[in-house]
């Protein structure tokens, strides 16, 4: 770049930046959110060993109210935490508990601002933002605002308190606004009401799963799909808790009209036609729950359909399901773009096993039959064309509400795969 | 330009019927060097191939992709099948299928197909059977420099406990910028000041505020850190954190814009990404002329890029620091704290109080600003500790403001 274009450059900017620099600079507004009616009426309250926390989440229009910016589009979402401190003693809050990459305040008030100094207003509004803000003195309280990473539908996370000696965890599962899913209208009783269901013993359920269908169809119920290989026990509420805690999203992360389709739909059994997730069939009915698992890239994502059974074990719901892991995205004829799955299903189901367990979220697990072995050099095909092969068990897993320490998940004998891994494919004499 | 074009083409095409190809020979020489550790009835050795050797095992290049294998081999002592969890090692590992899937274009469809196979059959079980010997590769993300990771085995009958493994493996091709470093020589033995807790606490007053540049006439960020640690055990720390260990070139630019404290570049840089690409932690230790109670002591400076900006002067993108300089001293102490590696930790006041409403700027014109005058002390753990054992110590205290220790 020769001299006078630099110049000129140069003068274009400083032009540029003149223009820009009094609405850069102007104080960021903070509107009345003290006021009733805000987001914080749907604030949810727990309370243990003297301490009480309080914690709300504000709606993308909310955000966007209080602070000024449209900080859902960054992908950062503030939580509202408020600490009151009963004790005689002095605690600490630990953001890093609530999300391990949690945004400094400045960093959010610098998104858009080039000199920093200039957003102090936005700053000081902030509890994180003056010295000791980790602290509640005895008796004393403190709120404010936590910029986390933003989560679709329900956000899930924890409120750690440490004080002199002890420790505690606040589990918090909260609906955001706009993006809730309607989890809590479905009526579960409706679909196999009491007097439709079957208490089953054990040695009944595991010849039921053993005897029901292999695999999902689709619609006409003539062509058969992706293996039905994982048993889930229950209530719905340890369902969703057991999978949004291990990092699962009840919706689509996409934003477009299709995710917003899926979302309202999710739980109702509505349309799926413009949505990514695919319908298959099990019991003649479309899944009744759907989770995706997202990676780095979109394209990855691990896919897990559910139905809930009119069958009950120990007066629990029993659940039979799909999982299978996105690798790659491909062209197809039927649906024009599909994920290609993983063909070892098997390696999928147990990284669900391995993913709950480290979630806390797992109480017990066992294998029983009722898939049947598919050979690797011999797969079988999915709805959508994808080869799949597997040892033929299918994984039960009986889900929690509340934290299960890793030590103790029970195993129940009831049948003992060979293999976890792809036993099929690998040739050698080493167990899989 | 057009022949170029074919010529691409016709390299495209060759390489889409490519055989798949992959040495055996490798396997053996990785092997001599695994480490070998025994908890209970577990017997384990670890080993991480570097980039070529995993090319040439694999037939592909995973680390162009930030897929670093790690290969492992058990053998179950115990009267009961165990169960090994992939997820341990890395919770976002790659199944063999999936890095098959990845680099199928390279090969023919055939060669797609062996190479799905090599994978495969090369896949770390997840049963062992009693008595038995089981080997195999788990498929990891990359990681520059020393590669740290758990593995954690679970008896399936529940007569034993849990066993975790926690590894610290070198990669070949790595050289980190601390292993350049030579600690014994950079204090002479009478320079070295030995002091216990409380001396600490005087000692830390006597400490520059802040770092300076290289011509030593003007102050860069404060030094608000100070870690008490071995040097092995701080480096498993930061790395079970999640830090980066660096490897800078000390070249001219390097030297001209770096921090400077007792007269000297860092000792070590570390670096954790925190939200995005752009957002990213970067920790500079130096060794400090003190000993506490026998173990070394460490300041450290943590600067926090929470983006760029288009400096007009030199027509330059820089990185831009958040200002809140006490930011990353309170987010380190919580990093270390959930990683299980604080023991106990104190605040000085012997830092910089630079008010938020008056910020001053480092050397290289970023304006930074203090939450107060506090240091974090960090003693840092060797083995995991609680989060709930972790023990402030009773330096400063104002009842409004801190938690009292009994």
């Amino acid at each position: 770049m020769n001299r006078w274009a630099r110049s000129a450059l140069t003068l274009f900017l400083l032009g540029a930046l003149t223009v820009v620099a009094p609405a850069c600079s102007a104080p960021v507004q903070v509107k009345e959110w003290l006021r009733e009616g805000d987001f914080r009426e749907r604030t949810q309250v727990q309370q243990a060993n003297g301490v009480r926390i309080s914690a709300a989440v504000p709606s993308s229009q909310e955000t966007l109210d209080i602070f000024g910016k449209n900080l859902y589009k960054k992908g950062i979402q503030p939580v509202w935490i408020s600490i009151e401190n009963n004790r005689n003693e002095a605690i600490t809050f630990l953001p890093v508990g609530l999300d391990p990459h949690y945004y400094s305040p400045l960093e959010v008030a610098n998104l858009d601002i080039r000199e920093s100094e200039k957003s102090t207003v936005l700053v000081n509004t902030f509890f994180m933002d003056q010295s000791i803000n980790l602290m509640v003195e005895p008796g004393g309280s403190l709120s404010g605002f936590v910029f986390t990473g933003l989560d679709e539908g329900t956000k899930a996370f924890n409120v750690d308190i440490r004080g002199p000696g002890s420790f505690d965890t606040f589990v918090f599962f909260i609906p955001v606004p706009g993006l809730r899913v309607d989890h809590y209208d479905v009526d579960w009783e409706a679909l196999w009401p009491p007097e439709g269901k079957t208490e089953l013993s054990a040695e009944d359920l595991v010849e039921t799963l053993e005897s029901a269908a292999c695999c999902v169809t689709d619609k006409t119920g003539k062509n058969t799909g992706d293996p039905l290989n994982l048993v889930l026990i229950g209530e719905p509420l340890d369902l969703y808790t057991a999978f949004i805690r291990a990092g699962w999203d009840e919706t689509e992360t996409v934003s477009s009209a299709s995710a917003w389709k899926t979302a309202k739909s999710f739980f109702s059994g509505g349309e799926y036609r413009y949505s990514p997730v695919s319908s298959l069939y099990a019991f003649g009915r479309r899944q009744d729950v759907a989770f995706q698992w997202i990676r780095e890239n979109i394209h990855e994502r691990n896919h897990l359909r559910l139905w809930m059974s009119n069958y009950t074990y120990e007066g629990l719901p029993v659940w039979i399901g799909q999982i299978s892991r996105d690798i790659g995205v491909r062209f197809t004829r039927k649906t024009i773009t599909t994920h290609k799955i993983d063909p070892n299903v098997d390696e999928t189901r147990e990284y669900l096993l391995e993913n709950l367990a480290y979630a806390q979220a797992l109480n017990g697990f066992a294998y029983v039959g009722g898939v049947g072995a598919v050979s690797a050099d011999k797969p079988r095909g999915n709805l959508t064309g994808d080869p799949w092969f597997t040892d033929g068990y299918r994984l039960v897993l009986w889900l929690s509400s509340d934290p299960v320490p890793l030590s103790d998940i029970r195993f129940i004998p009831w049948r003992m795969p060979h293999g976890g891994g792809g036993s099929v494919l690998a040739p050698g004499d080493s167990p899989r | 330009m057009q022949a170029a074009l074919l010529l691409s083409l016709i390299f495209l095409a060759a390489c889409a019927s490519s055989p798949y190809r992959y040495e055996t020979s490798v396997a053996d020489e990785i092997r001599a060097r695994a480490e070998s550790q025994v908890l209970g009835d577990y017997h384990v050795r670890a080993v991480v191939p570097s980039a070529d050797e995993t090319k040439r095992l694999f037939g592909a290049p995973l680390y162009d992709r930030g897929i670093q294998p790690v290969w492992f081999e058990i053998y179950n002592a115990a009267p009961s099948r165990a169960r090994v969890s992939l997820s341990s090692v890395d919770p976002k590992y790659f199944p063999p299928m999936e890095v098959a899937y990845i680099f199928r274009k390279q090969f023919s469809k055939q060669g797609w197909k062996d190479m799905e196979t090599h994978l495969h059959a090369s896949g770390l079980p997840r049963q062992v059977m009693p008595g038995q010997t089981v080997s195999g590769y788990v498929f990891t993300n990359l990681n520059q420099g020393t590669k740290a990771f758990n593995l954690d085995i679970f008896d399936t009958t529940g007569g034993n406990d849990l066993a975790q493994f926690m590894f610290f493996l070198q990669v070949p091709g790595f050289v980190p910028d601390h292993a350049e470093v030579e600690f014994k020589t950079i204090y002479a033995a009478n320079e070295i000041q030995d002091v216990d807790q409380e001396g600490l606490r005087t000692l830390l007053h006597s400490y520059p505020c802040c770092t300076r540049n290289r011509a030593d006439d003007s102050n860069g960020r404060p030094v608000d850190v100070f870690l008490v640690a071995n040097g092995a055990d701080l480096l498993r720390a930061l790395l079970r954190a999640g830090w980066s260990e660096t490897s800078y070139a000390r070249d001219e630019s390097y030297l001209s814009g770096a921090q400077y404290l007792f007269g000297r570049t860092p000792d070590a840089i570390f670096r954790k990404g925190r939200n995005r690409t752009r957002d990213r932690l970067e920790l500079s230790l130096w060794l400090a002329p003190a000993r506490v109670s026998g173990q070394l002591l460490w300041a450290g400076q943590v600067r926090h890029a929470v983006g760029r900006h288009f400096e007009i002067g030199d027509y330059f993108w820089g990185v831009n620091l958040d200002p809140d300089a006490s930011d990353g001293r309170n987010y380190l102490l919580q990093d270390l704290w959930y990683s299980q590696s604080l023991l106990r930790w104190g605040w000085s006041e012997s830092g910089i109080q630079v008010s938020p409403d008056d910020p001053v700027r480092d050397f290289n014109g970023n304006p930074w600003f203090t939450r107060d005058a506090l240091r974090s002390v960090i003693w840092v753990s060797g083995r995991p500790t609680a989060l709930s054992e972790a023990r402030l110590v009773d330096w400063f205290r104002p009842a409004t403001l801190f938690e009292q220790e009994r």
